[in-house]
This record gives structure tokens, sequence and C-alpha cells, in this order.
């Protein structure tokens, strides 16, 4: 019988063959010991709540008011006390109230001198006391800002920031213009010249931004950062470049402002109100 | 004398076949979990293994959890001994318009057995012209900017050099 491929032609087929056989399973072997077999896709934000709520006790104006008509009709006035702010949704109720010096801050059901603080309405709140209701209504706001701004004014006059900032603190919180901010959004390279910031890695993970310059006299010096500084995160979020684009696409739509730096190993929170 | 022709057959058979039958889509995967170590994850792609390389279409690419560029199509073109990666059309977040250039029409980088030790780069787009080099033994980046266009939102990281243009300057 004749032969249809020489033995030398088998052989080198065989060869090439065995070549080829030998590296697809050398790749297939690689595969399944040392590669992944799915990529890495991103994980969309779960859009998870926030750990707390702040309460814009300042400004009632902005406050979802459920009114509760009061159960009874005899309604006396509380003098001395002074209500401050409001803050009333279906669950909860929480108010500040003053009296002389003195500021308290009360949830419903809670007392002061014997005034159990039980419902509100769009601008006021009412006390319960040995079977007898009291109505505190909520300072005028206009007059009281003007007050808070006045007396501000005359304790730190001297203050270069405070001169050039158009930044306020009231009451222990800093009100921030929205037109500072947007100053800031609209001219990036504005941000650039009065704070340094880079990227702070802990672990090999990014676990903030480094506060490597302030500007003397700038707004930002006036919000209150140092040199040195490690913002860890923007209202409770933990602060990467998601979060501070997220941030920062969104600036025109906050209220307030909670940034919690790291200053000298211990973590602190700048408070901030934008109007 | 038929030996050795077998073995120098062999041998260069053997690259050819390595190069052909390598899981091109899985080692791009395991790239990207590389990648993902860095924070930088390409997302949302469509992915084809050519025989000489792998193509990649309609990628998103992030840093650090955030969106920042739309990538028409990648590239990778593997020869062993001259490998490039061809980018076009790079579409930048919008959230990023103040801080990055708006597009990006082409990069390429290059990896040749004639200069093992660098990457060399070169992209068009918005800003202008650009070339470069990865020093992969001093781990830097250097960027130059011979002709520029809108450079205004990348001025703050380039340094402007007489004779040459602006420059950027890293380390990995």
């Amino acid at each position: 019988m004749k032969q249809v491929i020489s033995s030398k032609h088998l052989s080198t087929i065989i060869f090439l063959l065995s070549i080829m056989v030998g590296i697809k399973l050398l790749w297939l072997i690689i595969s399944m010991l040392f590669l992944p077999t799915t990529g890495e896709e991103m994980k969309q934000s779960t859009q998870a709540k926030k750990l707390y709520y702040r309460v814009r006790l300042s400004n009632p104006s902005k406050v979802t008011i459920t009114p509760k008509a009061p159960t009874k009709s005899v309604v006396i006035s509380m003098k001395g006390y002074k209500l401050l702010g409001l803050y009333h949704s279906d669950k909860k109720l929480v108010v500040t109230v003053s009296k002389g010096s003195k500021t308290s801050i009360l949830s419903g059901g809670e007392k002061i001198h014997g005034f159990e603080l039980f419902t509100a309405g769009k601008d006021y709140v009412l006390f319960r006391k040995n079977g007898q209701e009291f109505k505190l209504s909520l300072e005028n706001r206009k007059n009281s800002k003007t007050n808070v701004a006045s007396s501000h004014a005359s304790k730190t006059p001297t203050s270069p920031s405070a001169k050039t900032s158009k930044i306020v603190e009231e009451g222990g919180t800093k009100h921030i213009p929205k037109t500072l901010l947007t100053s800031y959004t609209k001219d990036i390279d504005k941000v650039w010249k009065d704070v340094g910031l880079s990227n702070y890695k802990k672990d090999g993970k990014s676990a903030g931004f480094k506060v490597n310059f302030v500007k003397k006299g700038s707004d930002i010096e006036a919000l209150g950062l140092e040199r040195g500084d490690i913002l860890t995160a923007i209202n409770a979020e933990p602060l990467n470049l998601s979060s501070a684009m997220n941030f920062f696409n969104g600036i025109n739509d906050l209220d307030n402002l909670t940034l919690t730096v790291e200053r000298n190993g211990i973590s602190k929170d700048l408070e901030y109100e934008i109007q | 004398m038929q030996m050795v022709k077998r073995i120098v057959g062999g041998f260069f058979l053997s690259l050819l076949l390595l190069w052909l039958f390598a899981p091109k889509v899985e080692l791009y995967y395991a790239l990207e979990k590389q990648l993902k170590e860095k924070s930088i994850l390409i997302s949302n792609e469509t992915i084809s293994d050519t025989w000489y390389g792998l193509k990649i279409e309609n990628a998103d690419l992030s840093v650090d959890g955030a969106k920042i560029a739309t990538i028409s199509q990648l590239n990778f073109n593997i020869f062993f001994f001259y490998n490039t990666l061809k980018i076009n059309d790079v579409k930048m977040d919008k959230s990023l318009s103040n801080m990055a250039p708006k597009e990006i029409n082409s990069v390429n980088a290059v990896y040749s057995i004639i200069n093992p030790l660098k990457i060399q780069l070169d992209a068009n787009g918005s800003f202008g012209v650009m070339n470069g080099e990865v020093a992969l033994l001093d781990r830097k980046v250097a960027l130059l900017f011979p002709v520029t266009k809108e450079i205004k939102t990348i001025k703050k990281f380039l340094k402007k050099d007489k004779e040459k243009g602006w420059i950027y300057e890293t380390s990995y």
C-alpha cells in the first residue's frame, strides 16, 4: 500500500501540533490558576443614608412643619424664655430655647424647669406644666440676626480675615454666603491660590486630603483650616476624590456643612451654615 | 543540521503561538485588577479579542470612585518587541470641566525593545500637543506641551520652560 504522507512530514506535523497543543494547554492552565475570569466594574453608589442629619435650627422658614392644633384652649406665654430654633416633623421635634444667657436644646417630651415640650406649630411650640399649656413663639429672625451680627462685630473688630472675608461666626457656627462658595466653584484657580491640597493616604488607601498651605487673609483661612490639617470627611461622608467631586457639584444645594479634620492627631468637626 | 532547524523553527513558532493563543481578555482583567489596587477602574466597556491585541470600546474611566472620563476606543497592540496602546476620543466628565482639558483626541503609548526602560507617550487634544515619556526605572513621568491651546485648566500643574514650552513632571 502506498503511503499518503511520508514519515518525515508526519513527524514534522506531529511536532507542530504538539507545540500548538502544548502552548494552548499552558495558557489554559495559567488562565485557570492565575488569571481572573471577570473584569472589575464600578459599584454604583448605594445612596446610603447619612449617619445623622444636621438640623438648621436658626432658619425656621426652611423647616417643614406639620402644624398640630393645640388640644387645650388655655394658653399662657412663657415669660423670660425665648424660642431660638425649631425643627418639627412627624416623628421628631427639636427646639432651642434660652433663658437669660443659658441656652438649651430639647426634644419632644423633655422638660425645662418643669415645662414639658409636647407639640409645635409653624413658628411656635407648646409646653405643659401643671395641666396648663404655655406658648413660646419664634424670635424674629431678622432682629435676632442683626443682634448677633452686631455683637460679633464688636467682639472681633481687628481680625484681618474677618475684615476681608464674608464669613460670619454666630453662636459657634460659621455662616458662609453661598455666593462665596460659588465664586470658588466658578473659578477653580481661586481654590488652588488659597489652599494647597494633596491626596492623603493611609495604609495605601486614600483617606482624605492634606492641607499643605492656607493663604493668609483668604476665605479658606476664615473657614478655620490650618496647614497640616487632614480633611477626612464632608458631612460625615469619608473624603475621597469621588465624594469631593460630589460635594463640589452639589455645593449649590447645601444648607450646611460639616468638615471633619484631623489636627495634630485629633479629629475635629468644623461646622458651617451656608446662606 | 536538521535538528538545529527544527529547534530554531520550533522556538519561533512557540513565540508566535504564545502570542496568538494568549488569553488576552483574561490578561486584560488581570490588568484591571492591578489598576483597581491603585483606585483606577475601567468599567462598562466592550472588549473584543483581535489576533494581535485587544480592542476596548466605550469605557468609563474612574479614579477613586469618581468617574472622570469616557473613552471611545482603546487599542492594545502587542507584538512582543513593539507594543502600543492607542486611545481615541476621550471625553472628560463635566464635573472636571474646571480642572482638566475638555477633550483628548488621541493618546499613543509605545513600549519597544529598542528603548526598554521607557514608555514613549504622545497625545493631542483641546490642550494642544503633548509628548512625553515614563522612565520605568526612575519611576518618573515627564510630559512636554510644545504647542498649547486651552491649558488654563491645567496650567497650575505645569512649569514653564523658555525653550521647550510647558512641562509636567511627577513620580509614582
